[in-house]
């Protein structure tokens, strides 16, 4: 061991898992040694699907420039650890269980080391201790909604994230999960609104994540730079200004990111509220 | 009953004063209605700017109800 960063994190597949702990601690694929604790398996069908859990140790010791400066630490409340010291070994860090939301039946599915995404000393310790914060709460609003489901953290979708901006998701996992989208994902928001608030009040920090279920926003952030595109193209061979749906912010946000380079047109957002909409105009 | 559960455990989340959030429930014939009551200072906490939050808990308290009709107040 380095001593360095190093923590467990775990995602559909052992590459999807390595991904998000890359983001996690913000290092590149070949600065970290990466061990596979469990490789996870598709399932049939997405029955007995289990998820892939890698650990990630950083090759250097922690680099001056990665240790934070200890920030005046608002005891973050969900999170009683010490933050800004290199742990060597992760720590039985103390948890309320099930992060994942508990679920009686009885799927192929053992979760023997249900939730440990260790944060570790990295610069984001606190970015990570908000999102655990945010899984355990998000779990337990899932278990009093009486729904079954499990939450994953992954690295946003390329369409949904601007470059040098990606942000982590907190991913719900499960069948029949539609109510939790509901019309125009209003419910997906709601959920992401008071997840979000509940980290913040918790942790006084500014903590920005994502709510997603089942890839919900991840698709629909893909669908959306699509549209972006084909729209774009009809207006740079009409020269007519286009509009779009009227969408939510983040949706618009997503517009205005895929034409953001785009050499013959600019974006605008226009209306007020609900109705507001990107539109799409030719450059003279 | 989980709705009041739900409710309570998003408030006692949000406040500063988690000891005095309480939730009651009022059974009518078609509609629950469930009073919330939070400390003077933590009110703006729960409703937000606009009710943004507010709605937020009943957009959730919904899923959470299916068919029955529940309301939620601030009080």
């Amino acid at each position: 061991m380095t001593g360095g960063k190093s923590g467990e994190f775990r995602g559909k597949t052992v590459e999807a898992a390595i991904d998000a702990g890359l983001t996690a601690l913000r290092l590149s694929r070949d600065a970290v040694e990466v061990e596979i604790v469990r490789p996870g398996s598709r399932g049939v069908l997405g029955i007995g699907a289990e998820e892939a859990i890698v650990r990630l140790t950083a090759l250097r010791p922690a680099k001056p420039e990665s240790k934070p400066t200890p920030r005046p630490e608002p005891a973050a409340v969900a999170k009683p650890e010490p933050k800004s010291e290199p742990k060597p070994e992760p720590q039985p860090a103390p948890r309320s269980e099930p992060a994942a939301v508990a679920r009686p039946e009885p799927k192929p599915t053992p979760k023997p080391e249900a939730t440990k995404t260790q944060p570790t000393a990295t610069p984001d310790d606190e970015e990570l201790a908000a999102l655990e914060a945010g899984r355990d709460f998000l779990a337990g609003l899932l278990e009093r909604m009486s729904l079954k489901a499990e939450i994953e953290i992954v690295p946003q979708s390329d369409a949904e994230a601007d470059d040098d901006d990606r942000m982590l998701v907190l991913n719900i996992v499960g069948d029949d999960l539609g109510v939790l989208i509901g019309r125009q994902n209003e419910t997906l928001s709601a959920l992401e609104f008071i997840t979000r608030l509940m980290v913040n009040q918790q942790s006084r920090a500014r903590s920005n994540f994502i709510v997603d279920v089942n890839g919900y926003r991840a698709r629909r952030a893909e669908s959306l730079h699509k549209l972006a595109l084909r729209m774009a193209d009809q207006v740079v061979q009409t020269g007519r200004t286009m509009a779009l749906e009227p969408m939510t912010p983040a949706e618009r946000r997503i517009i205005h990111l895929a034409l953001r380079d785009h050499a013959k047109i600019t974006t605008q957002s226009v209306g007020e509220g609900d109705r507001r909409k990107v539109t799409i105009i030719p450059k003279k | 009953m989980r709705e009041r559960d739900l409710v309570e455990y998003i408030a006692k989340a949000l406040v500063e004063n988690a000891d005095a959030v309480s939730v009651k429930e009022v059974r009518g014939g078609s509609v629950t209605v469930l009073e919330l009551s939070v400390d003077e200072s933590d009110m703006g906490r729960v409703i937000g700017k606009d009710g943004r939050v507010a709605n937020a808990m009943r957009t959730l308290l919904r899923v959470a109800t299916g068919d029955r009709r529940v309301v939620l107040e601030i009080v």
